[in-house]
Protein backbone atom coordinates (compact mmCIF):
# COMPACT_ATOMS: atom_id res chain seq x y z
CA UNK A 1 0.00 0.00 0.00
CA UNK A 2 2.82 2.19 0.43
CA UNK A 3 4.64 3.16 -2.34
CA UNK A 4 6.92 6.28 -2.98
CA UNK A 5 4.29 9.04 -3.88
CA UNK A 6 4.90 11.52 -6.47
CA UNK A 7 4.91 14.66 -4.71
CA UNK A 8 3.15 16.46 -7.88
CA UNK A 9 -0.05 16.36 -7.33
CA UNK A 10 -2.42 14.18 -9.80
CA UNK A 11 -5.82 15.69 -8.96
CA UNK A 12 -6.28 19.00 -7.69
CA UNK A 13 -9.38 19.99 -6.40
CA UNK A 14 -9.60 23.94 -5.50
CA UNK A 15 -12.23 25.97 -4.31
CA UNK A 16 -15.08 24.62 -6.19
CA UNK A 17 -19.04 25.16 -5.63
CA UNK A 18 -22.04 23.07 -7.10
CA UNK A 19 -25.49 23.87 -7.14
CA UNK A 20 -27.80 21.38 -7.97
CA UNK A 21 -31.97 22.34 -8.22
CA UNK A 22 -31.24 25.23 -7.02
CA UNK A 23 -29.15 23.38 -3.19
CA UNK A 24 -26.10 24.41 -3.14
CA UNK A 25 -24.31 20.56 -2.85
CA UNK A 26 -20.84 21.97 -2.84
CA UNK A 27 -19.37 24.39 -1.05
CA UNK A 28 -15.75 25.67 -1.38
CA UNK A 29 -14.30 22.39 -1.78
CA UNK A 30 -10.27 21.86 -1.78
CA UNK A 31 -8.76 18.56 -2.50
CA UNK A 32 -5.30 17.13 -3.69
CA UNK A 33 -4.48 13.80 -4.36
CA UNK A 34 -1.17 12.80 -5.55
CA UNK A 35 -0.17 10.20 -7.72
CA UNK A 36 -0.48 6.49 -5.97
CA UNK A 37 -2.69 7.40 -3.03
CA UNK A 38 -5.60 6.27 -2.19
CA UNK A 39 -8.66 8.75 -0.81
CA UNK A 40 -11.26 7.35 1.30
CA UNK A 41 -14.60 9.89 1.11
CA UNK A 42 -16.76 9.22 3.68
CA UNK A 43 -19.71 11.24 5.40
CA UNK A 44 -23.02 10.86 5.68
CA UNK A 45 -25.84 10.84 2.80
CA UNK A 46 -26.62 14.29 1.24
CA UNK A 47 -22.76 15.15 2.23
CA UNK A 48 -21.97 16.22 -1.56
CA UNK A 49 -19.62 13.07 -1.88
CA UNK A 50 -21.10 11.24 -4.78
CA UNK A 51 -21.47 15.02 -6.84
CA UNK A 52 -17.92 16.00 -5.91
CA UNK A 53 -16.60 12.70 -7.65
CA UNK A 54 -19.18 13.26 -10.45
CA UNK A 55 -17.35 16.93 -11.25
CA UNK A 56 -14.15 15.36 -11.40
CA UNK A 57 -15.10 13.90 -14.50
CA UNK A 58 -17.74 16.25 -15.43
CA UNK A 59 -20.63 14.51 -15.28
CA UNK A 60 -21.58 16.97 -12.98
CA UNK A 61 -20.52 20.37 -14.24
CA UNK A 62 -18.83 22.65 -11.48
CA UNK A 63 -20.00 26.48 -11.46
CA UNK A 64 -16.63 27.92 -9.25
CA UNK A 65 -13.42 27.10 -8.81
CA UNK A 66 -10.93 24.39 -10.42
CA UNK A 67 -10.55 20.63 -10.95
CA UNK A 68 -7.30 19.59 -12.52
CA UNK A 69 -6.27 15.78 -13.27
CA UNK A 70 -2.54 15.79 -14.30
CA UNK A 71 -2.42 19.46 -14.62
CA UNK A 72 -5.46 19.19 -17.38
CA UNK A 73 -8.47 21.26 -16.69
CA UNK A 74 -11.43 19.57 -16.34
CA UNK A 75 -14.81 21.14 -18.25
CA UNK A 76 -13.12 24.52 -18.68
CA UNK A 77 -10.16 26.62 -20.71
CA UNK A 78 -8.94 29.74 -19.30
CA UNK A 79 -8.47 32.09 -21.48
CA UNK A 80 -7.10 34.99 -19.52
CA UNK A 81 -8.64 35.47 -16.51
CA UNK A 82 -12.01 33.35 -17.02
CA UNK A 83 -12.72 29.79 -17.80
CA UNK A 84 -14.38 29.19 -21.14
CA UNK A 85 -16.54 25.78 -20.81
CA UNK A 86 -15.46 23.25 -23.03
CA UNK A 87 -17.36 21.44 -26.20
CA UNK A 88 -18.74 18.15 -25.09
CA UNK A 89 -16.36 16.54 -27.33
CA UNK A 90 -13.37 17.78 -25.83
CA UNK A 91 -14.60 17.12 -21.95
CA UNK A 92 -15.37 13.04 -23.99
CA UNK A 93 -11.59 13.44 -24.24
CA UNK A 94 -10.75 13.99 -21.16
CA UNK A 95 -13.28 11.63 -19.17
CA UNK A 96 -11.66 9.11 -21.49
CA UNK A 97 -8.42 8.99 -19.05
CA UNK A 98 -10.54 9.09 -15.95
CA UNK A 99 -11.67 5.72 -15.09
CA UNK A 100 -15.77 6.32 -13.08
CA UNK A 101 -17.19 3.04 -11.84
CA UNK A 102 -20.96 3.66 -10.47
CA UNK A 103 -22.60 2.17 -7.56
CA UNK A 104 -25.41 0.44 -9.94
CA UNK A 105 -22.14 -1.04 -12.08
CA UNK A 106 -24.34 0.68 -15.05
CA UNK A 107 -22.59 -2.15 -17.54
CA UNK A 108 -24.17 -2.39 -21.38
CA UNK A 109 -26.51 -5.43 -20.70
CA UNK A 110 -26.74 -5.94 -25.10
CA UNK A 111 -22.52 -6.88 -24.87
CA UNK A 112 -21.22 -9.67 -23.56
CA UNK A 113 -18.33 -9.32 -20.15
CA UNK A 114 -15.87 -9.21 -23.31
CA UNK A 115 -17.43 -6.55 -24.99
CA UNK A 116 -18.35 -4.30 -22.50
CA UNK A 117 -14.15 -3.68 -21.81
CA UNK A 118 -13.91 -3.70 -25.55
CA UNK A 119 -16.08 -0.85 -26.04
CA UNK A 120 -13.35 2.20 -24.87
CA UNK A 121 -10.56 1.04 -26.07
CA UNK A 122 -11.53 0.26 -29.63
CA UNK A 123 -14.14 2.42 -30.15
CA UNK A 124 -12.95 5.86 -28.28
CA UNK A 125 -9.46 4.97 -27.90
CA UNK A 126 -9.01 3.77 -31.18
CA UNK A 127 -7.01 1.15 -29.89
CA UNK A 128 -6.00 -1.92 -32.66
CA UNK A 129 -8.20 -4.93 -31.75
CA UNK A 130 -5.48 -7.25 -30.67
CA UNK A 131 -4.20 -4.89 -28.16
CA UNK A 132 -7.99 -4.36 -26.47
CA UNK A 133 -8.45 -7.69 -26.48
CA UNK A 134 -5.11 -8.36 -24.28
CA UNK A 135 -5.78 -5.39 -22.28
CA UNK A 136 -9.53 -6.69 -21.98
CA UNK A 137 -8.41 -10.57 -20.81
CA UNK A 138 -5.72 -8.63 -18.43
CA UNK A 139 -8.30 -6.56 -16.89
CA UNK A 140 -10.48 -9.58 -16.22
CA UNK A 141 -7.70 -11.46 -14.72
CA UNK A 142 -6.85 -8.84 -12.50
CA UNK A 143 -10.94 -8.68 -10.75
CA UNK A 144 -10.90 -12.65 -11.06
CA UNK A 145 -12.95 -12.63 -14.13
CA UNK A 146 -11.25 -14.41 -16.43
CA UNK A 147 -13.49 -17.32 -17.28
CA UNK A 148 -16.45 -14.62 -17.94
CA UNK A 149 -15.32 -13.00 -20.74
CA UNK A 150 -18.40 -14.68 -22.61
CA UNK A 151 -21.47 -14.35 -20.57
CA UNK A 152 -24.01 -11.65 -20.73
CA UNK A 153 -24.00 -9.25 -17.59
CA UNK A 154 -27.36 -10.48 -16.30
CA UNK A 155 -25.88 -14.07 -16.24
CA UNK A 156 -23.92 -12.56 -13.07
CA UNK A 157 -23.94 -11.44 -9.33
CA UNK A 158 -24.06 -8.04 -8.50
CA UNK A 159 -20.28 -8.56 -7.53
CA UNK A 160 -19.32 -9.97 -10.51
CA UNK A 161 -21.15 -7.26 -12.51
CA UNK A 162 -19.24 -4.67 -10.16
CA UNK A 163 -15.71 -6.40 -11.07
CA UNK A 164 -16.63 -6.31 -14.40
CA UNK A 165 -17.44 -2.43 -14.47
CA UNK A 166 -13.90 -1.77 -12.40
CA UNK A 167 -12.39 -4.24 -15.43
CA UNK A 168 -14.24 -1.93 -17.92
CA UNK A 169 -12.58 1.58 -16.06
CA UNK A 170 -9.12 -0.28 -16.38
CA UNK A 171 -9.08 -1.00 -19.35
CA UNK A 172 -9.34 2.42 -20.37
CA UNK A 173 -6.08 3.01 -18.61
CA UNK A 174 -6.83 5.69 -16.59
CA UNK A 175 -4.49 8.55 -15.00
CA UNK A 176 -7.19 7.80 -11.59
CA UNK A 177 -9.98 5.74 -11.23
CA UNK A 178 -13.31 6.87 -9.62
CA UNK A 179 -15.41 4.83 -7.79
CA UNK A 180 -18.50 5.73 -6.40
CA UNK A 181 -20.44 3.44 -3.54
CA UNK A 182 -19.32 0.86 -5.65
CA UNK A 183 -20.35 -1.53 -2.71
CA UNK A 184 -23.42 0.03 -1.67
CA UNK A 185 -25.73 -1.73 -3.89
CA UNK A 186 -24.78 -5.33 -3.14
CA UNK A 187 -25.65 -7.92 -1.15
CA UNK A 188 -23.53 -8.31 1.95
CA UNK A 189 -21.80 -11.27 0.86
CA UNK A 190 -21.07 -10.05 -2.08
CA UNK A 191 -19.24 -6.90 -0.90
CA UNK A 192 -16.09 -8.79 0.41
CA UNK A 193 -15.24 -9.95 -3.29
CA UNK A 194 -15.49 -6.18 -4.68
CA UNK A 195 -13.18 -4.59 -2.14
CA UNK A 196 -10.71 -7.24 -2.53
CA UNK A 197 -9.97 -6.25 -6.00
CA UNK A 198 -10.11 -2.94 -4.30
CA UNK A 199 -7.50 -3.48 -2.13
CA UNK A 200 -5.44 -5.12 -4.21
CA UNK A 201 -5.44 -2.32 -6.93
CA UNK A 202 -4.56 0.17 -4.04
CA UNK A 203 -1.23 -1.77 -3.53
CA UNK A 204 -0.55 -2.18 -7.00
CA UNK A 205 -0.54 1.76 -6.94
CA UNK A 206 -3.31 2.79 -9.02
CA UNK A 207 -4.29 6.68 -8.08
CA UNK A 208 -8.05 5.90 -5.99
CA UNK A 209 -10.74 7.68 -4.62
CA UNK A 210 -13.25 5.91 -3.13
CA UNK A 211 -16.36 7.33 -1.78
CA UNK A 212 -17.73 4.26 0.75
CA UNK A 213 -19.65 3.35 3.72
CA UNK A 214 -16.96 0.61 4.43
CA UNK A 215 -14.88 2.13 7.24
CA UNK A 216 -13.00 -1.24 7.65
CA UNK A 217 -11.90 -0.91 3.95
CA UNK A 218 -11.38 2.22 4.54
CA UNK A 219 -8.85 1.94 7.77
CA UNK A 220 -7.23 -0.88 5.83
CA UNK A 221 -6.25 0.81 2.45
CA UNK A 222 -6.82 4.08 2.23
CA UNK A 223 -3.80 6.71 2.59
CA UNK A 224 -5.72 9.18 3.71
CA UNK A 225 -9.39 9.71 4.76
CA UNK A 226 -11.82 12.76 4.05
CA UNK A 227 -14.73 13.47 5.71
CA UNK A 228 -17.58 15.58 3.91
CA UNK A 229 -20.94 16.91 5.50
CA UNK A 230 -23.24 19.00 4.07
CA UNK A 231 -21.13 19.97 1.12
CA UNK A 232 -18.05 20.84 2.76
CA UNK A 233 -14.45 18.88 3.86
CA UNK A 234 -14.80 18.63 7.50
CA UNK A 235 -11.40 16.54 7.91
CA UNK A 236 -8.78 15.50 5.60
CA UNK A 237 -5.83 13.02 7.30
CA UNK A 238 -4.11 10.41 7.33
CA UNK A 239 -5.57 6.95 7.74
CA UNK A 240 -4.14 5.88 11.38
CA UNK A 241 -4.66 9.50 12.45
CA UNK A 242 -8.39 9.71 11.46
CA UNK A 243 -9.26 6.58 13.43
CA UNK A 244 -7.25 6.26 16.19
CA UNK A 245 -8.42 10.28 16.91
CA UNK A 246 -11.51 11.43 15.28
CA UNK A 247 -10.77 15.18 14.92
CA UNK A 248 -14.66 15.94 16.14
CA UNK A 249 -17.57 14.42 18.64
CA UNK A 250 -19.74 14.50 15.18
CA UNK A 251 -17.23 12.64 13.41
CA UNK A 252 -16.33 9.87 16.12
CA UNK A 253 -20.21 9.54 16.48
CA UNK A 254 -20.23 9.06 12.68
CA UNK A 255 -17.85 6.38 12.98
CA UNK A 256 -19.23 4.75 15.88
CA UNK A 257 -22.78 4.55 14.19
CA UNK A 258 -21.20 3.00 10.51
CA UNK A 259 -19.31 0.44 12.07
CA UNK A 260 -22.05 -0.57 14.44
CA UNK A 261 -24.57 -0.93 11.24
CA UNK A 262 -22.19 -3.01 9.72
CA UNK A 263 -21.73 -5.20 12.50
CA UNK A 264 -25.78 -5.62 12.62
CA UNK A 265 -26.54 -6.57 9.19
CA UNK A 266 -23.22 -8.50 8.34
CA UNK B 1 -63.55 -24.89 -57.58
CA UNK B 2 -63.18 -22.85 -60.88
CA UNK B 3 -63.23 -19.47 -59.05
CA UNK B 4 -60.07 -20.81 -56.93
CA UNK B 5 -58.35 -22.09 -60.25
CA UNK B 6 -58.67 -19.18 -62.22
CA UNK B 7 -57.98 -16.62 -59.73
CA UNK B 8 -55.27 -17.82 -57.25
CA UNK B 9 -52.12 -17.15 -58.81
CA UNK B 10 -54.14 -13.54 -59.23
CA UNK B 11 -54.71 -13.29 -55.64
CA UNK B 12 -51.28 -14.15 -54.86
CA UNK B 13 -49.97 -11.05 -56.99
CA UNK B 14 -52.46 -8.92 -55.51
CA UNK B 15 -50.70 -9.78 -51.41
CA UNK B 16 -47.10 -9.41 -53.51
CA UNK B 17 -48.29 -5.72 -54.49
CA UNK B 18 -49.83 -5.41 -50.99
CA UNK B 19 -46.81 -6.91 -49.39
CA UNK B 20 -44.35 -4.57 -51.31
CA UNK B 21 -45.98 -1.47 -50.82
CA UNK B 22 -46.31 -2.24 -47.06
CA UNK B 23 -42.76 -2.99 -46.73
CA UNK B 24 -41.26 -0.16 -48.49
CA UNK B 25 -44.05 2.51 -46.70
CA UNK B 26 -42.95 0.45 -43.07
CA UNK B 27 -39.26 1.48 -44.11
CA UNK B 28 -39.91 5.37 -44.84
CA UNK B 29 -42.02 4.96 -41.51
CA UNK B 30 -39.27 3.90 -39.47
CA UNK B 31 -36.78 6.51 -40.72
CA UNK B 32 -39.54 9.08 -40.44
CA UNK B 33 -40.16 7.88 -36.94
CA UNK B 34 -36.89 7.68 -35.70
CA UNK B 35 -35.93 11.16 -37.54
CA UNK B 36 -38.81 12.76 -35.72
CA UNK B 37 -38.57 10.88 -32.30
CA UNK B 38 -35.53 12.51 -31.87
CA UNK B 39 -36.99 15.64 -33.08
CA UNK B 40 -38.84 15.48 -30.60
CA UNK B 41 -36.31 15.01 -27.75
CA UNK B 42 -33.43 17.60 -29.54
CA UNK B 43 -32.13 20.59 -28.13
CA UNK B 44 -33.97 22.84 -30.57
CA UNK B 45 -37.66 24.21 -29.23
CA UNK B 46 -38.21 24.80 -32.92
CA UNK B 47 -37.37 21.32 -33.73
CA UNK B 48 -39.56 19.86 -30.70
CA UNK B 49 -42.39 21.95 -32.15
CA UNK B 50 -42.70 20.46 -35.57
CA UNK B 51 -41.94 16.89 -34.66
CA UNK B 52 -44.96 17.42 -32.01
CA UNK B 53 -47.32 18.96 -34.50
CA UNK B 54 -46.36 16.53 -37.06
CA UNK B 55 -47.30 13.45 -34.92
CA UNK B 56 -50.66 14.81 -33.69
CA UNK B 57 -51.69 16.29 -37.27
CA UNK B 58 -50.72 12.52 -38.86
CA UNK B 59 -52.42 10.74 -36.13
CA UNK B 60 -55.62 12.52 -36.28
CA UNK B 61 -56.04 12.18 -39.74
CA UNK B 62 -57.52 8.91 -41.62
CA UNK B 63 -55.48 7.30 -43.89
CA UNK B 64 -58.16 7.00 -45.95
CA UNK B 65 -58.34 11.10 -46.16
CA UNK B 66 -54.46 11.10 -46.38
CA UNK B 67 -54.51 8.85 -49.75
CA UNK B 68 -57.21 10.86 -51.57
CA UNK B 69 -54.98 14.43 -49.84
CA UNK B 70 -52.01 12.93 -52.04
CA UNK B 71 -52.58 11.24 -54.61
CA UNK B 72 -55.69 13.43 -55.72
CA UNK B 73 -54.76 16.72 -53.94
CA UNK B 74 -51.29 17.33 -54.71
CA UNK B 75 -50.30 16.51 -57.66
CA UNK B 76 -52.76 18.82 -59.04
CA UNK B 77 -52.45 21.73 -56.57
CA UNK B 78 -48.43 21.38 -57.60
CA UNK B 79 -49.37 22.07 -61.34
CA UNK B 80 -51.39 24.50 -60.81
CA UNK B 81 -48.87 26.49 -58.86
CA UNK B 82 -47.14 26.51 -62.09
CA UNK B 83 -43.63 26.64 -60.17
CA UNK B 84 -41.51 24.21 -62.25
CA UNK B 85 -39.81 23.20 -58.98
CA UNK B 86 -42.88 22.58 -56.73
CA UNK B 87 -44.60 20.84 -60.07
CA UNK B 88 -41.76 18.47 -60.70
CA UNK B 89 -41.30 17.47 -56.79
CA UNK B 90 -44.87 16.04 -56.61
CA UNK B 91 -45.17 14.90 -59.60
CA UNK B 92 -44.05 11.51 -58.84
CA UNK B 93 -47.18 11.86 -56.52
CA UNK B 94 -49.47 11.46 -59.87
CA UNK B 95 -48.20 7.37 -59.81
CA UNK B 96 -50.54 5.28 -57.84
CA UNK B 97 -48.44 3.04 -56.08
CA UNK B 98 -45.56 5.90 -55.08
CA UNK B 99 -48.69 7.85 -53.76
CA UNK B 100 -50.30 4.90 -52.06
CA UNK B 101 -46.54 4.62 -50.33
CA UNK B 102 -45.96 8.19 -49.17
CA UNK B 103 -49.78 8.54 -47.96
CA UNK B 104 -49.05 4.97 -45.75
CA UNK B 105 -45.80 6.21 -44.49
CA UNK B 106 -46.64 9.27 -43.47
CA UNK B 107 -50.21 8.02 -41.55
CA UNK B 108 -47.51 5.49 -40.14
CA UNK B 109 -44.16 7.60 -39.15
CA UNK B 110 -46.48 9.63 -36.97
CA UNK B 111 -47.00 6.14 -34.83
CA UNK B 112 -43.74 4.85 -35.31
CA UNK B 113 -42.76 8.26 -34.04
CA UNK B 114 -44.43 7.52 -30.34
CA UNK B 115 -42.52 4.31 -30.23
CA UNK B 116 -39.32 4.76 -31.49
CA UNK B 117 -39.09 7.71 -28.88
CA UNK B 118 -40.98 5.47 -26.31
CA UNK B 119 -37.69 2.80 -27.17
CA UNK B 120 -35.20 5.84 -26.31
CA UNK B 121 -36.61 7.09 -23.18
CA UNK B 122 -36.98 3.08 -22.35
CA UNK B 123 -33.26 2.92 -22.40
CA UNK B 124 -31.97 4.25 -18.79
CA UNK B 125 -29.78 7.43 -18.25
CA UNK B 126 -27.43 5.59 -16.39
CA UNK B 127 -26.37 3.62 -19.55
CA UNK B 128 -25.91 7.49 -20.82
CA UNK B 129 -23.17 7.70 -18.26
CA UNK B 130 -21.73 4.98 -18.24
CA UNK B 131 -21.23 5.66 -22.07
CA UNK B 132 -19.75 9.15 -20.89
CA UNK B 133 -17.76 8.00 -18.67
CA UNK B 134 -15.70 5.73 -20.68
CA UNK B 135 -15.17 8.32 -23.07
CA UNK B 136 -18.13 7.85 -25.34
CA UNK B 137 -19.21 11.09 -27.38
CA UNK B 138 -23.31 11.95 -27.68
CA UNK B 139 -23.50 10.37 -31.40
CA UNK B 140 -21.24 7.29 -30.17
CA UNK B 141 -23.07 6.39 -27.06
CA UNK B 142 -26.85 6.93 -29.26
CA UNK B 143 -25.43 4.60 -31.97
CA UNK B 144 -23.46 2.28 -29.49
CA UNK B 145 -25.51 1.90 -26.25
CA UNK B 146 -28.56 3.56 -26.70
CA UNK B 147 -30.22 3.07 -30.01
CA UNK B 148 -29.48 -1.17 -29.58
CA UNK B 149 -30.96 -0.72 -26.45
CA UNK B 150 -34.22 0.83 -27.39
CA UNK B 151 -34.85 -1.46 -30.86
CA UNK B 152 -34.71 -4.15 -28.56
CA UNK B 153 -37.84 -2.59 -27.02
CA UNK B 154 -39.08 -1.16 -29.56
CA UNK B 155 -39.00 -4.17 -32.09
CA UNK B 156 -42.59 -5.87 -30.44
CA UNK B 157 -44.97 -2.88 -31.01
CA UNK B 158 -42.98 -2.25 -35.00
CA UNK B 159 -43.76 -5.28 -35.69
CA UNK B 160 -47.57 -4.58 -34.74
CA UNK B 161 -47.43 -1.18 -36.52
CA UNK B 162 -46.06 -2.75 -39.70
CA UNK B 163 -49.20 -5.70 -39.52
CA UNK B 164 -51.97 -2.84 -39.08
CA UNK B 165 -49.91 -0.99 -41.85
CA UNK B 166 -50.03 -4.40 -44.14
CA UNK B 167 -53.74 -4.46 -43.78
CA UNK B 168 -54.16 -0.68 -43.96
CA UNK B 169 -52.86 -1.27 -47.60
CA UNK B 170 -56.21 -2.63 -48.74
CA UNK B 171 -56.87 0.76 -48.63
CA UNK B 172 -55.06 1.69 -51.19
CA UNK B 173 -57.45 -0.34 -53.62
CA UNK B 174 -60.08 2.85 -53.92
CA UNK B 175 -57.47 4.65 -56.09
CA UNK B 176 -57.27 2.02 -58.29
CA UNK B 177 -53.91 0.00 -57.60
CA UNK B 178 -54.33 -3.71 -57.64
CA UNK B 179 -53.75 -5.15 -54.97
CA UNK B 180 -55.18 -8.16 -53.30
CA UNK B 181 -58.68 -6.51 -52.33
CA UNK B 182 -59.00 -4.96 -55.68
CA UNK B 183 -58.05 -8.14 -57.18
CA UNK B 184 -60.99 -9.61 -54.95
CA UNK B 185 -63.59 -6.85 -55.82
CA UNK B 186 -62.79 -6.98 -59.41
CA UNK B 187 -63.02 -11.09 -59.26
CA UNK B 188 -66.00 -10.59 -57.47
CA UNK B 189 -67.59 -8.17 -59.88
CA UNK B 190 -66.50 -10.24 -62.97
CA UNK B 191 -68.08 -13.62 -61.57
CA UNK B 192 -70.62 -12.37 -58.56
CA UNK B 193 -69.28 -15.06 -56.15
CA UNK B 194 -68.61 -12.27 -54.34
CA UNK B 195 -68.78 -14.35 -50.94
CA UNK B 196 -66.44 -16.85 -52.19
CA UNK B 197 -63.96 -13.47 -53.94
CA UNK B 198 -63.50 -12.09 -50.58
CA UNK B 199 -63.39 -14.95 -48.23
CA UNK B 200 -60.67 -16.18 -50.05
CA UNK B 201 -58.99 -12.85 -49.77
CA UNK B 202 -59.88 -13.18 -46.45
CA UNK B 203 -57.79 -16.61 -46.13
CA UNK B 204 -54.73 -15.12 -48.06
CA UNK B 205 -54.63 -11.88 -45.44
CA UNK B 206 -54.73 -14.59 -42.60
CA UNK B 207 -52.26 -16.70 -43.93
CA UNK B 208 -50.20 -14.07 -44.43
CA UNK B 209 -50.28 -12.47 -41.61
CA UNK B 210 -50.06 -15.29 -39.30
CA UNK B 211 -46.77 -16.38 -40.72
CA UNK B 212 -45.27 -13.12 -40.51
CA UNK B 213 -46.68 -13.03 -36.29
CA UNK B 214 -44.84 -16.10 -36.59
CA UNK B 215 -41.39 -14.69 -37.93
CA UNK B 216 -41.58 -11.67 -36.08
CA UNK B 217 -41.92 -14.16 -32.89
CA UNK B 218 -38.48 -15.69 -34.15
CA UNK B 219 -37.02 -12.38 -34.20
CA UNK B 220 -38.40 -11.10 -30.89
CA UNK B 221 -36.46 -14.08 -29.12
CA UNK B 222 -33.21 -13.48 -31.18
CA UNK B 223 -33.53 -9.50 -29.63
CA UNK B 224 -35.49 -9.89 -26.24
CA UNK B 225 -37.40 -6.88 -25.14
CA UNK B 226 -36.30 -6.14 -21.90
CA UNK B 227 -32.72 -7.60 -20.79
CA UNK B 228 -33.48 -9.82 -17.39
CA UNK B 229 -32.60 -8.20 -14.09
CA UNK B 230 -29.58 -8.44 -12.34
CA UNK B 231 -29.77 -11.52 -9.57
CA UNK B 232 -28.74 -9.08 -6.89
CA UNK B 233 -32.07 -7.65 -5.26
CA UNK B 234 -32.34 -3.56 -5.88
CA UNK B 235 -31.03 -2.35 -2.33
CA UNK B 236 -31.98 1.51 -2.40
CA UNK B 237 -29.59 3.74 -3.84
CA UNK B 238 -27.37 5.28 -0.79
CA UNK B 239 -27.32 8.84 -1.31
CA UNK B 240 -23.91 10.50 -1.23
Amino acid sequence: MKMAHDHVPVVEVKGIEVDLGGVRVLRDVHLSVRTGETIAVIGPSGSGKTTLLRCMNFLVPYGAGTISVKGDLIGYRRRGDNLERLKEQEVSKQRARIGFVFQRYNLFPHRTVLGNLLEGPIYVQKVAPEIARKRARAALARVGLADKAANYPDELSGGQQQRVAIARALCMEPDILLLDEVTSALDPELVAEVLSVLRQLAEDGITMIVVTHELRFAQRCADRVVFMEAGRIIADMETKEFFAKPPSARIAAYIADTSERAVLTN
Amino acid sequence: MDFIARYWVDYLVGLGVGVAISAVSMAMSIIIGTFTALGRRGSSAAVRLAAGAYVALFRAVPPLLMLYFVYFGLPVWAQQTEIPFVADLFEPLNNRIVAAMVAIALTSGAYSTEIIRAGIEAVSEEQVEAAKSIGMSGRMTFVRVVAPQAFRVAFPPLGNEYVYLLKGTSLVSVIGVVELMRTAQLAAGTTFQHLLAYSMAGAYYIAFVAFLQFTLGLLEKRFPGRQRGTRTAGKPLARG
